[in-house]
């Protein structure tokens, strides 16, 4: 289902129903998903569209631009140490029109639970995106239409042991690969003291088959340090 | 027309042509300059630090302007400063409400309890702030009414911002029928609001028996959600937890009396 698919398009997965019908020079596009329909009409005569992943921040509406994965046990890391584990995350998959460079979003359906949280404090805390993982040792086995993988490189950079019990990513800056089975993200969480962690994502596929999806959380304004998620209300 | 002759006192047509073209150029420059100001800083800065600056840019550049033409129409500062001085005493007491929101107006500036934009309760008038000037602040109400404060009142009465903040909490208190499971009713209402996405997982809605009420046993209900979310959000989620609690029996109480009678 991920990548360039052909039109005339009918995909039925569990409880996702899309389709795209060509008519001369117009698209009729139809996707029902957990209830949610959409209808659109698209003036134009191109005969491909394209599906993949996108940065899980835009429903049921955008509201945050960080997701934070809460782990469902709580780890415990020695001093001066790295570590890799894998965390799961939700999909959001869009429907782009247009071609290579170009491509302009059509639509975005989740299949996966969306809840929002607060991180820190109402007034200079953030909103964002929740999700609860396991931590995993090795790289899961997930459902590629409801859940994603996080590659997540630990550097414990303080002197003291300290316990992670979430991770917050920011949507600026995503890099999502997916091939037809996974879909996947990689980031370095340092830490920098018991409370304190920066998250930023690598730019880099788990599986060298991966594509990178286009991003709807645009970057190239950016300064490095926006495109970072820096944690000082605990982690 | 000779150019060199005098109108009134020493000031000669060549002069006042001179005063008059300052102050058309002057006054165009100054429309350009901010128009100029506002195109090229509309990324850079916000609308409320943008209106500042172009406001400051405006006077500054009026003041300038007007100086310049008093001083090309002959008249002399130091004497405008004589006669302003007794004038000032005069003017000052028929304009102390115009002083009092121009003070106001620069301490609000400086404070900033609201920006362009924000929800606002000042006094009692409840509505998106649409513009701060240096006397006066324009509400815009819910039902599109504009109302226009002075700064001395926004100065001194208490302000509500409600959306200082990114998120908020709202609160529903249901009765329900002293026969019914209030334990039942509030594992009902959590896994509704576990459901819903903007409805925070953190801080964690609060629910609880209240109060034991003449005819209810009262349960609270407190949510945090976005601050952008959080209005539509408590419009509809009351209705939706009265429909679900009564498809599982347990029933919004009424008012009642029981009576006893003997004989």
């Amino acid at each position: 289902m991920y990548g360039v698919n052909k039109i005339p398009l009918d995909l039925q997965r569990e409880s996702l129903s899309l389709s795209v019908n060509k008519n001369a020079d117009r698209m009729e596009y139809f996707r029902e998903c957990l209830g949610s329909k959409t209808q659109k009409l698209i003036l134009s005569k191109q005969d491909e569209i394209l599906i993949c992943p996108v940065e899980p921040l835009n429903l049921p509406r955008q509201v945050a631009t960080f997701l934070m994965v809460e782990f469902l046990r709580e780890m415990m890391m020695q001093p001066d140490s790295k570590s890799v584990i894998y965390l799961t995350f939700p999909l959001e998959i869009g429907v782009f029109v247009g071609k290579k460079d170009k491509y302009e979003i059509l639509d975005i359906f989740s299949l996966a639970r969306a809840k929002y949280s607060l991180y820190g404090e109402p007034r200079n805390g953030v909103i964002c995106k929740y999700w609860q993982s396991p931590v995993f040792l090795e790289e899961p086995q997930t459902n590629p239409l409801i859940e994603g993988i996080i590659q997540l490189n630990l550097i414990n950079s303080s002197k003291n042991w300290v316990q992670v019990n979430k991770v917050l990513f920011n949507g600026n800056g995503m890099k999502i690969y997916y091939n037809n089975k996974n879909t996947s993200m990689k980031a370095t969480m340092k830490i920098l003291e018991e409370e304190a962690a920066e998250v930023e994502f690598n730019n880099s596929p788990l599986h060298r088959d991966m594509k990178k999806s286009p991003e709807l959380f645009s970057t190239r304004r950016l300064s490095a340090s926006a495109r970072k998620a820096v944690m000082l209300e605990g982690i | 027309m000779n150019l060199e002759t005098v109108i009134y006192g020493k000031l000669t047509v060549i002069n006042l042509i001179y005063a008059i073209a300052v102050l058309i150029i002057g006054l165009l420059l100054t429309h350009l300059i901010t128009a100029y100001l506002k195109r090229n800083l509309k990324t850079k800065l916000n609308k409320d630090k943008l209106d500042l600056v172009i406001k400051g840019v405006y006077y500054l550049l009026i003041t300038v302007i007007i100086t310049w033409v008093l001083s090309a129409l002959g008249i002399k500062l130091s004497g405008l400063l004589v006669a302003g001085g007794f004038l000032g005493i005069i003017i000052g007491f028929a304009s102390q409400s115009i002083v009092g929101n121009l003070v106001s107006g620069f301490f609000l500036t400086i404070e900033r309890p609201m920006k362009i934009g924000n929800s606002v309760n000042i006094a009692g008038e409840i509505g998106i702030v649409e513009d701060i000037n240096i006397i006066s602040t324009k509400l815009r109400t819910w039902d599109g009414l504009d109302i226009r404060i002075p700064n001395e009142k926004v100065f001194t009465s208490s302000i509500t911002n409600y959306v200082s903040n990114i998120a908020r909490r709202f609160e529903y208190v249901l009765g329900i029928r002293y026969e019914d499971d209030a334990a039942k009713a509030i594992q009902i209402i959590n896994e509704l609001l576990d459901k819903e996405p903007f409805v925070l997982k953190n801080p964690a809605p609060l629910i609880f028996v209240s109060k034991l009420d003449e005819s209810s046993v009262n349960i609270s209900v407190k949510i945090w959600a976005p601050i952008s979310e959080w209005y539509g959000l408590s419009m509809r989620l009351l209705w939706e937890i009265k429909v679900l609690l009564e498809e599982n029996d347990i029933k919004i109480a009424f008012p009642q009396r029981v009576n006893h009678t003997k004989n």
